[in-house]
């Protein structure tokens, strides 16, 4: 992620706790995820406050719970994938997916 | 005549009403809409049925619970089920039903069922729950 810059049309979106959010500024990857163009949101969900622009009609997520209930709960479609995914379908602007990782 | 069922009254309460069954769990918190009482968990085999004023037959709850919260809100917007059928003690539905009791005089008939009783249950059956926990189920 360090030196890269995420897609203009993806928003690269990071929930987190307060704690933790102040223990990754701590080691640095706050400002390596903000010049990446991402945004920490602390405290919440996506799924409990608005913070999706009208706009985004797809999520892809590391989270199975965002997974599970945005479809019902934002009317977004969803593509569950790994954080190495999320990260890099923000940069190419389209999903990619590495599909490899859930067969064993 | 319909079929005789003994369920166990958590919450006892008289209601009558179309039956919604399922067998799939479900969170109400992030599957039910309480402005309107659609189920809205897209992966629940209920998803985009109206629950509002039916009885409402899951087995148990699952995840959140706000599945409480999200309940109590129905009851005040009146888009609650009439009532709970369960397969166990849910004490996400109980306790939501005993707070409306106490917030807006409506408490909610939750009862229990042996889970053969609950097998034989269908989706628009007419149900009839009286406050002994006796239900009638009537094909319509």
């Amino acid at each position: 992620m360090v030196g890269m810059k995420k897609h203009p049309d993806v928003q690269y979106l990071v929930t987190s706790s307060r704690e933790m959010n102040e223990l990754a500024e701590k080691a640095g990857y706050v400002t390596v995820l903000e010049s990446f163009g991402g945004r920490v949101t602390v405290d919440t969900c996506i799924l409990a406050t608005p913070m999706l622009p009208p706009a985004i009609k797809t999520i892809m997520t590391n989270s199975a719970k965002y997974a599970y209930y945005a479809p019902g709960m934002l009317g977004t479609s969803v593509v569950f994938g790994s954080l190495e995914d999320c990260v890099r379908s923000a940069i190419a602007g389209h999903v990619v997916r590495d599909n490899s990782i859930w067969v064993s | 005549m319909g079929k005789l069922i003994q369920g166990h009254p958590i919450i006892p309460g008289s209601a009558e009403g179309e039956g919604l069954v399922t067998h799939e769990p479900l969170s109400f918190w992030g599957g039910y809409d309480y402005h309107t009482g659609e189920i809205t968990d897209r992966r629940h085999p209920l998803s985009g049925q109206i629950a509002a004023g039916k009885i409402l037959a899951v087995p148990f709850t699952r995840g959140s619970s706000t599945t409480t919260a999200v309940l109590l809100e129905a009851v005040r917007a009146g888009t609650a089920p009439a009532a709970i059928i369960t397969t166990d003690v849910d004490s996400f539905f109980a306790l939501a039903s005993i707070v409306a009791n106490v917030m807006y005089q409506s408490p909610i008939p939750i009862i229990v069922v042996a889970s053969d009783d609950f097998a034989g249950l269908r989706t628009g059956d007419m149900i009839n729950i009286d406050e002994e926990g006796w239900i009638i189920e009537s094909r319509v």
